[in-house]
């Protein structure tokens, strides 16, 4: 029997800084797998992974199709700090996946109920 | 409960103490290491020890390493009193 674990993910880096975006994706995706309860939070330049129209070139890590997986594998709990987004005047409305805009005080409060944090 | 983060990056050149400061919560401590032992000396850490002196905690063994000044007034931790810490608080954030 496996055990079920509140996992929480957060992303603080930006889309192309190595490999980070794309490997959190996959231990999101991993965790899923395994039935862990999962939640991701894009925070700080982490939030720069939402922008729409990104358009790396042929051989990058393309973090939309990435992200996209995210709800292909059911994964309901994704936030995105609002302070993060407005601080770089990013409209929460533009974002390209369906997520929560969540506070930092809010972030502080989801934090301290989780059992484990991957921060990337 | 309360969680401990963990932050490796001087301030000077990094926002990683300052985007941590902004994101936790009131009983939420911190541990400084490895290069984050140089923000003794910035405001940052200044301005969080005069309201919250039991916030922030530094971990000694890099503060010898790098010739940083231990002061009574710093909470210092060895080692052992770091395995201490993440025993009560949880989860445990690592900032970078």
């Amino acid at each position: 029997m496996t055990t079920n674990k509140k996992i929480l993910v957060v992303k603080r880096q930006p889309p192309y800084y190595g490999t980070s975006a794309r490997e959190s994706i996959d231990a999101v995706l991993v965790s899923a797998a395994y039935d862990q309860a999962i939640s991701v939070v894009f925070t700080d330049d982490g939030v720069f992974q939402l922008l729409p129209h990104q358009k790396p070139s042929v051989g990058t890590n393309n973090i939309q199709k990435a992200l996209d997986g995210l709800e292909l594998y059911d994964i309901t709990h994704i936030y995105a700090v609002s302070e993060a987004l407005s601080a770089r005047n990013i409209d929460p409305e533009s974002l390209n996946i369906s997520l929560k805009l969540i506070s930092r005080e809010e972030y502080a409060n989801l934090l301290n109920h989780q059992d484990v944090v991957l921060s990337f | 409960m309360p969680s401990l983060h963990i932050v490796n990056h001087s301030p000077y050149t990094h926002s990683t103490l300052s985007d941590c400061l902004a994101h936790i919560g009131e009983s939420d401590v911190i541990l400084l290491i490895e290069d984050g032992v140089y923000a003794i000396q910035h405001a940052l850490y200044q301005d969080t020890q005069a309201t919250s002196p039991n916030k922030i905690y530094v971990l000694k063994n890099d503060m010898l390493i790098r010739g940083v000044d231990i002061t009574p007034a710093i909470n210092t931790v060895n080692y052992n009193e770091m395995v201490t810490l993440t025993e009560h608080f949880h989860p445990i954030q690592s900032w970078f």
